[in-house]
Order: C-alpha cells, then structure tokens, then sequence
C-alpha cells in the first residue's frame, strides 16, 4: 500500500491484487513464525550479564519518568527499577521494611521516628540519607507537585511536620494519631527521592537499575547500579521497557523473541503459553481489579438507586468466565480483597435482574436514554467486560454505548471521566493506599467522584485507631457504606498473567502487580 | 448495458467466477442474519472454543458464536461502502460535467480543491477527521465520499471535455438548447458507461477504507458484529483460533478481489463492444 502511495499517479485508495497477495503472503509466514519456538537452555545458578527486554503496554505520549506521576504500566516499571521505598509489600502482601530499618512512635501514635538503613548509596555515588526522605515527603506535599501520592500524605500531615533529626533518622509529625504510617510509606507511589531533586530528565535513585537512556513512549533503558545494596546483584547488564501497547502484538514479540517478558496478558492466552515449551506462564492471584465506574456527578448515577441496580444486573460468573477466561476471582463491588482488613462478611452481590428492574423504577429510570460505557483494551479483560456488561444490561432493557479509544491515549484522553460510565483498572493496593487515592475527596483517581461522609467519619476513625481488631471494624463499616452506595462496579479480580522466555530465571510472581512487581534484581538470563 | 457488453464481460471464466462470488457475499451480508444459528451478540460458550456441530467457526473472544457473527458482519460494510461511493457519484458526477463543459473560475476553484484533497493520504485523512469529530458512520461515509469525489470529478470532468469538442454537442449549442438538456441528453449518457468502469474499483477502495477503518475501532462500535471489528477483536487469540479473524478477512478481500476482476472485465468488454 505505501509503495502504492508513492508511484506516480497512483490512487491510494485502492489495493492492487499484487499487494492483496503479497499481504496474505506475509501474514501467513508471520502465523508460521508465530508457532516457532526458542528452545530454553539449561541454567543452575544465577549468571550474570545480558539485557532482559520487556514488552509492556499503557505508554503513550505523557509517558513520565518522574515516578510520582505514572501515566501506566510502562512508568511504573520504570519507576520500580530505578526508585526504592522506604517500606513494600513481599510476594504475599506481607509489609517489610525496605530503606527504613525500623519505625517507633509515642504514646499517643502521632510522632513518628524513622530509622534508615545504613550503606544505601545512590546511583551517582552520594550516600542515602535522612535529608533525602524528609525533602521526598515534602516534594509529595507540595501540591504543585501533582504526585500522585499527595492524597495519601496531605491529610496526614504538613510539610514542616517531617525532619531529619541526623543521618539515619527521620522524625514525622502527624496532625493526628495515625496507625498505618508504615503501611502508607510502602504504597506503589511512594518513591524515594534524592535531596534537591526538581526535574527528572535523568532520574537519580537507589534502586538495582539506573537510568541511561529513554525515549518517551516507547523505550526505556536501564544499566546496572554498581552501587546497588545487594551484593552481586543485578544480575543483569541491564533492562530495556519497550512499549508495546496492543496486548497481541506484546505477544507476538515474545513469540518471535523480540522481547523477553511481557506483562498483562489476556486470559484467553494463557493456555498457548502453557503450551509451549519456549515461553513460561506467570500467574498470581491478586488484587487487581477491571473494573467498570459510575459517574456520581452525572446523571443517572447521582441517584445510589440507579447504582445500586447497575451492580445488581451484572452476571459476575459471567464476566469471569468470558472476559477474564476464568483467571480470577469474582468481585463483590469492593477493592482490596487481599488486604486482612477486607470485609469478607459482607454477602456477595448476586444476579439480580429482577431487582435492578424494580430499583430503576424506584428511581424513575428513562429506559430510552443511553448511557455511555468509555473503554479500551487498556487492561486484561476491560473492553471485553464493557462489552458483556453493555449487552447484560440490555437484558433488562438498558441501553449501553460503548465508546472504545485506543489503549495509549485512554486514561490521558479528553473523555476520561467525561461520559457516564467509564473502565478503570487498579493493581493490588492495601484499603489504606486504595482509599487514600482512589476514594480520597478530589482525588484524581477517585474516578467516580464518589464521596460520602459516612465512609469518610469510618476510615478517619480507623487511621487512629492503633487496635488491630478495632480498626478491623472501623474498616468494615466504610465499606459496608462503599458496598451500598459506591460508584464501582467491581466485579471480579483477576489474576495477573504475564509471560517470558524460558530463558529468563526467577521473576517471581507477586500479588503486588505484574512479572513480579517489575523488581528484577534478582532475575537472570539463563 | 446491452447484451453483448453483458456477454463480453462474462466471456472469461475468471469475470464468470468473480460474479458469482460477488452474488455470493451479497446474499451472505444480504440474507445471512436469517440464517444464523445464534443473535450476534448472545454468550454461548467459553471464549475462543474450537470448532464443533454447534459452532462452525467456534466462538470468539467473549464467547460468541462466530459463524452466527459472521453471517451479521457482512451488511454494514456493504452498506457503508455502497452508499459512500454512490454518494461519491452522485456528488462528483454533475461536478465533474459542470466544471468540464462550462470551465471557468469555478473549474479553477474545482480542481484546486479536488488536488488537496488528492494529496491527502486517505487512511491519516480519515483518522484525523474521525478523531475530530468522533467516530460515527455518517461520519465515516462523509470521509469517504469527501476521498473518492476527486478523483471521479476529474475523470468525468476529462470526458466531458473530451464530448464537448464532438459535433453534435456544437450542434445542440447552435441550436439553443439549455445546458441542462445539453448535460442530460449529450453528456451524461456518454458519461455512464466509463463511470460504471470506474464504479466497482471505487466500490472496492471504500470497502477497503470501512473495512480498515472497523478494524481500527472507528467503525460500528463493540457488540456490533461488523467483519473489520471481528477481525480487529480477535486478533488476540489469531494464534488459537485462526479461523475466527481469517473468516471475515477472506470475505472483505474475497469480495474486494471479485468486485475488482468483475469491473476490469467490464471496462474491457465497453471498449470492446464499441470496436464491434
């Protein structure tokens, strides 16, 4: 075709029975390449060297190296491998310290002392210090900043409330009793940065990998730090995140070896990956959620009866099965499920059609209006569970429109949060980080808008309550009133499932977020 | 048309095969929804499933009988495609013998329109103007008719032209008779046979463009069964079930290629036929 455009005279807008042909011709050897395998080679111990280059998706033009501001999958990764925490979440969920050696607090639970690991270096030789945590939590803070952390942090505290009393030991003011401060420390967007750091055109940090070169949107690389903490590793030379945002073609590339690993695979893949013997599959259930939302500041869903039937016409096992192929759990309209303070007794919503109906009269529901359903493949199962929900809903009579736009642009795009409904996904968060930034009051990933004083009064109460099994509680109660009045559709969670070459060693799964939480240290090329 | 045009295009075993294809995939677009085992949209199974008695093309990626999609698919890019080129015509067409037999500022302004529209690249024209305006197929129709315009203008403008300078035509003028009788009784006759040449490559060019566009999500949007959209859909399970995009796909080029074949011969049997 594009030689076609270029001969003169040529009218582009047709197609010669040459070119027909020659199309045909390529995509049959590409389905032949496609079924060709790379045999994996045998490895006992870690080596080291080698790039491990990584197919990801969710990048586009405001792709961001600054790691408070993640625009997708891609940012984060990046973020992962050049940042540190001072806290995160293992495999399982379980919190550990990562730069911080210890937490204390007073009597009252509202100081804070922090104490940092000794011998974190970053990657331009200048030793981690206490300095550096107290200016990234005030960086957060500066809501000039737009990190993305800032609705976890700003209710907890002022700028003037953090200090570093010496090298290794931070002090934290709250402005009241707060028990999670640990919890919130290690949430996904809470890197660490170094001292006087204003622009991130060559991010500094003191993670395995540091930063070499980039082109936004669509490649990532990443070389070894020498001054990683963990002796010996890396093992890598190095990492390359290559955009690939269409989930097929990520595919595709691993298949023909163009990439290495690649994450946020479609369920329906799963079993081709299984098998065949060049490629490993990895799966970990998680907390992850497709989720579709409900626009509270537009109509219909200003009314909580209207949302309340949306939720109630939705076949979970149905979505599950079709849009997932069954790599999941089903979702009962809540976040979190892995967090222990999920309110697992709170009764699963079932099917109900026949009640949706009766709330949608209740609430005086025109069935001629149409509501928009904004999606994309932007996620494992999202377009998919938008479509099956649209045609769900026409079962009792609803009529949903699906606006589809491209993966790259989806969450930056000019409709984002415009149209009525709207797909959403989140990766495993803690209830603490899941509310401070996806139901906090303004916050930008509160998708829906969704506020209530009542959930508020209950998460204020748990953040200072310090007894476990009262705090339980107190969590239990916001999300009976997020179950009744919330403007999520949370109907499954899906295990994550991304894929390498059999010659890419220990990514372990985690439940944090894909291929092992982007945290390659310890990954090798056999 | 008359017989022997009829009998010159259909002289060639391959325009015999290419019509009856082309009738085939009318009737499939046309008749198929009647047919079809399921409704396009009803969940029947797992996703991608192979191949059984039930489900002769399996199901896709939500779980949906594809043949049943298969049979819906066909109308809506035969239906785009056929009114954006008879829209096409219909504007291009007194454009082109305007402009051809009267000349003048308006012919200059004509063909300077006519050659930015030419240098545009279709697909990136179509995208931008679908990305600006949202995507709709009226809006998708527009884009078309605004591609192929041009290009039938200028080739009905150059016939009439070309009849312009015939005796008879003088003749009509000396005569006094009114241009509108002049573009009726002497141009357009003379124009419709090449322009019926030319139909069935516009034809072709727009089912190309609907089907790209489909497949690009600018079509029909999702549950629609349109064969671009299948296609574009279940490209993620091409490596599980082939079939599922390769079904639509050899319909779209299948019919394209038959279309094509059928007004070559066409166009050969009208020079044809004229030499007799």
């Amino acid at each position: 075709m594009n030689k076609d455009i270029n001969r003169p005279n040529a009218d582009p807008t047709l197609i010669g029975r040459r070119d027909l042909l020659k199309t045909g011709l390529m995509m049959g050897t590409g389905m032949v390449l496609a079924g060709v395998g790379l045999r994996p080679a045998l490895a006992d111990e870690p080596k080291r060297g080698g790039t491990l280059r990584v197919g990801l998706g969710a990048a586009g033009a405001k792709s961001s190296l600054n790691p408070f501001i993640s625009t997708g999958d891609m940012d984060f990764a990046v973020a992962q491998s050049i940042f540190d925490r001072l806290t995160d979440f293992d495999k399982d969920g379980n919190l550990y310290n990562k730069l911080a050696d210890d937490f204390t607090h007073n009597s009252e639970g509202n100081i804070w002392k922090i104490k940092l690991k000794k011998g974190v270096v970053w990657h331009d030789g200048a030793p981690f210090t206490a300095k550096d945590v107290a200016y990234t939590i005030q960086y957060i803070l500066n809501s000039d900043n737009k990190a993305d952390a800032y609705p976890n942090l700003a209710p907890l505290l002022e700028s003037k409330g953090v200090r570093a009393l010496d090298a290794s030991t931070v002090e934290i003011e709250l402005k009241q009793p707060y028990a999670l401060l640990p919890q919130v420390l290690g949430s996904k967007v809470m890197f660490l940065i170094k001292d006087g750091t204003t622009d991130f055109d060559k991010p500094i940090g003191t993670g395995p990998f540091k930063f070499v070169s980039w082109s936004r949107g669509q490649r990532v690389t990443l070389a070894r730090s020498d001054n990683y903490r963990t002796a010996g590793q890396p093992y890598l030379d190095g990492v390359e995140f290559i955009a690939i945002n269409d989930p097929t073609a990520r595919m595709n590339a691993l298949v023909a070896g163009q990439v290495d690993a690649v994450a946020q695979l479609d369920g329906s893949l799963a079993r081709l990956i299984e098998a065949n013997p060049a490629l490993v599959l990895l799966r970990s259930k998680s907390g992850a959620t497709t989720d579709q939302f409900m626009m509270t500041n537009l109509k219909p869903f200003t009314d909580v009866k209207v949302r309340q039937a949306f939720r109630l016409m939705i076949d979970r096992q149905q979505l599950l099965d079709n849009a997932l192929s069954g790599y999941g759990r089903i979702g009962n309209d809540l976040h979190c499920i892995t967090d222990p303070d999920y309110a697992s007794e709170i009764p699963q919503r079932t099917y109900d059609p026949d009640q949706a109906k009766s709330l949608l009269k209740q609430a005086g529901y025109d069935n001629s209006q149409s509501i928009t359903l904004y999606t994309s493949d932007a996620a494992p199962g999202m377009q998919a569970s938008a479509t099956l929900i649209a045609n769900q809903a026409k079962k009792i009579g609803v009529n949903i429109e699906l606006m589809v736009v491209p993966p790259d642009s989806y969450y930056s795009g000019p409709n984002f949060k415009k149209t009525q409904m709207g797909s959403s996904d989140w990766g495993q968060h803690t209830l603490e980080s899941q509310f401070g930034q996806g139901y906090a009051r303004g916050a930008y990933w509160n998708e829906p808008d969704w506020t209530s004083d009542a959930f508020d009064k209950w998460v204020s109460k748990a953040r200072t309550t310090f007894d476990a099994p009262k705090r339980r509680e107190y969590y239990v109660e916001a999300q009976k009133v997020l179950w009744n009045e919330g403007a999520y559709i949370i109907w499954g969670f899906r295990d994550l499932l991304d894929a390498s070459s059999a010659k890419v060693k220990n990514i372990v799964p985690s439940t944090q977020r894909n291929l092992g939480y982007y945290q390659f240290e310890g990954v090798y090329l056999a | 048309m008359s017989t022997s045009v009829l009998r010159l295009t259909l002289a060639k075993p391959a325009a015999r095969i290419a019509l009856v294809l082309v009738l085939i995939i009318v009737a499939l677009a046309t008749l198929g929804p009647y047919f079809s085992p399921y409704a396009f949209d009803e969940i029947v199974g797992a996703p991608f499933a192979p191949i059984t008695q039930e489900h002769w093309l399996g199901t896709d990626f939500l779980g949906r009988d594809t043949f049943s999609r298969f049979l819906y698919g066909g109308r809506t890019v035969l239906v785009v495609a056929l009114s954006a080129t008879v829209a096409a015509y219909i504007v291009a067409v007194p454009l082109g013998i305007y402009s051809g037999l009267r000349r003048g500022p308006l012919d200059v302004v004509l063909i300077a329109i006519s050659d930015v529209i030419y240098a545009l690249p279709p697909a990136i024209f179509l995208l931008v103007l679908l990305a600006s305006t949202g995507p709709s197929l009226p809006t998708v129709i527009v884009g078309i008719v605004i591609l192929h315009s041009p290009r039938i203008f200028r080739i009905v403008r150059l016939i009439t032209m070309d009849i312009s300078k015939n005796e008879y035509v003088e003749a009509a003028f000396a005569r006094g008779e009114s241009w509108t009788a002049i573009c009726f009784l002497d141009i357009l006759p003379n124009v419709l046979t090449p322009v019926t040449a030319d139909f069935g490559v516009r034809l072709c060019g727009s089912i190309i463009l609907y089907a790209s566009l489909s497949y690009l999500g600018l079509g029909l949007p999702p549950p629609a069964a349109d064969w671009g959209l299948m296609i574009s859909e279940n490209r993620i399970g091409i490596t599980i079930s082939p079939w599922i995009a390769i079904a639509p796909a050899l319909a779209i080029a299948v019919f394209s290629v038959a279309v094509n074949v059928l007004t070559d011969s066409f166009a050969r049997s009208v020079g044809r036929s004229k030499e007799i």
